[in-house]
């Protein structure tokens, strides 16, 4: 049985992706800020463990309660949006330091964390959330500056690590969801269930000459 | 006589910028996170106004826009950065080098720049540079690690490309410029197009 760990999986696209890997038959590890209050994660028979993914401790505690457990996937799934209409100089150093803290270093912290994991898994994947907003060249509208910067960071980090990890046969590789209806676009998208269908599709097919890819839930690279 | 802002122009390339400038009658503003060399601020003579600035803190932007309140600004090359550790594998990546290097390198330029909208839309020429790295654009990457300063640049990138975005409201262009001499800087500056900046690559 393939085994898999989603970061921020108590609701929309993270919740979405326990459901239907488990439901294929996935061991599907969810983490949970508050594993108190993730019912309905554990309701798709995902394990649930406990995870605030910008807090080293926290992370190091879910690395030691895997410990020696392989992992053949992993999904940096956790993510905020920040304040999404601030114009530019009504953007925070607070909110610029937490969205890119989440966004672009903690998934980092998170598959670095987990790498032995990976590599007692089979399949070696580490996958991380991104966006369309993620892409300067498609960037032909503005707004967003510190949801922006944080995904253009993390494709930065990702590309990085793809390199890096190339030798461990980690393929690292980038996932866009595509604009899909969950709390943080207002409701307003396509159904999370299509878009998670096809980043399963995705995720199923990727292998280690993906690594550095960013590729959307429609199977299409964006541009950088 | 117009008026043009640089930062770190303590080193080059900013000094270097700043120099051909003030050589060029321009009035410099000097926005630098260590004093001018002493015979440097004697080189460029009476048309520089050094202000210090520290990228790290929010004060410190606040005061800079606080001292130029009301002067128009004609163009702004902003070239200051902090490197990174190219070496440093992804497991070892400090939390708080990664948050110096997110501040110094992307949001000290853009916190600069946003709080100095005012004075950039009463200039002339109203152009926006960014001194960057070839490195930060992700489809010519070629080697591994240096994730904090890779991410801090990109993410500068797309923190540019968003004020161009706004900024070209009121005229504003925000081109982000590869290392050249200064000369060539100044060209390209000087020839600098909302078209030009459109383009995300260096």
């Amino acid at each position: 049985m393939s085994s898999i760990l989603i970061s921020g999986a108590t609701r929309g696209i993270g919740l979405e992706l326990a459901r239907q890997f488990g439901a294929d038959g996935w061991d599907v590890i969810g983490t949970a800020r508050d594993p108190g209050a993730a019912g309905a994660l554990r309701d798709t028979g995902a394990e649930v463990l406990p995870l605030e993914a910008t807090d080293a401790a926290s992370i190091a505690g879910l690395a030691r309660a895997l410990d020696g457990r392989p992992l053949d996937v992993v999904i940096a799934n956790a993510g905020i949006s920040g304040d999404l209409t601030a114009r530019a100089a009504q953007v925070t150093r607070e909110d610029f330091l937490q969205v890119v803290g989440t966004n672009t270093f903690a998934p980092l912290a998170l598959v670095s964390a987990l790498k032995p994991n990976l590599l007692a898994g089979t399949r070696r994947l580490a996958c991380a959330m991104s966006s369309l907003m993620s892409s300067v060249t498609l960037n032909d509208w503005g707004t967003q500056f510190s949801y922006r910067a944080s995904k253009s960071g993390l494709n930065a980090v990702w590309r990085s690590l793809s390199l890096d990890w190339k030798t461990n046969r980690i393929a690292c590789v980038l996932l866009r969801p595509g604009f899909v209806a969950t709390e943080m676009t207002g409701g307003q998208g396509m159904p999370v269930a299509d878009s998670v269908a096809g980043l399963k599709t995705v995720v199923e097919g990727l292998g280690p000459d993906d690594t550095g890819r960013l590729i959307g839930f429609d199977g299409k690279d964006l541009p950088w | 006589m117009p008026t043009i802002l640089i930062t770190d122009a303590h080193r080059d390339p900013g000094l270097a910028l700043a120099t051909h400038y003030a050589n060029d009658d321009w009035e410099v503003i000097a926005v630098n996170r260590a004093p001018l060399p002493p015979a440097a601020f004697v080189a460029l003579g009476a048309n520089v106004r050094e202000l210090r600035f520290d990228p790290l803190s929010e004060a410190s932007v606040r005061d800079v826009a606080l001292r130029l309140r009301g002067r128009p600004i004609d163009v702004a090359i902003l070239t200051g950065e902090t490197a990174g550790e190219p070496g440093r594998p992804a497991e070892a990546v400090d939390p708080d080098h990664w948050r110096d290097l997110m501040l110094v390198n992307a949001w000290a330029p853009f916190r600069l720049i946003a709080l100095l909208e005012d004075n950039l839309k009463a200039g002339a020429q109203k152009v926006v540079a960014m001194l960057s790295d070839p490195e930060a654009y992700l489809a010519d990457y070629g080697t591994p690690r240096d994730y904090a300063y890779r991410a801090s640049k990109a993410s500068l990138h797309q923190l540019w490309r968003t004020l161009d975005m706004e900024f070209r409201a009121w005229g504003g262009v925000c081109p982000l410029l590869a290392p050249a001499d200064a000369a060539e800087i100044a060209a390209r500056v000087a020839a600098a197009t909302p078209d030009e900046a459109a383009r995300a690559r260096l």
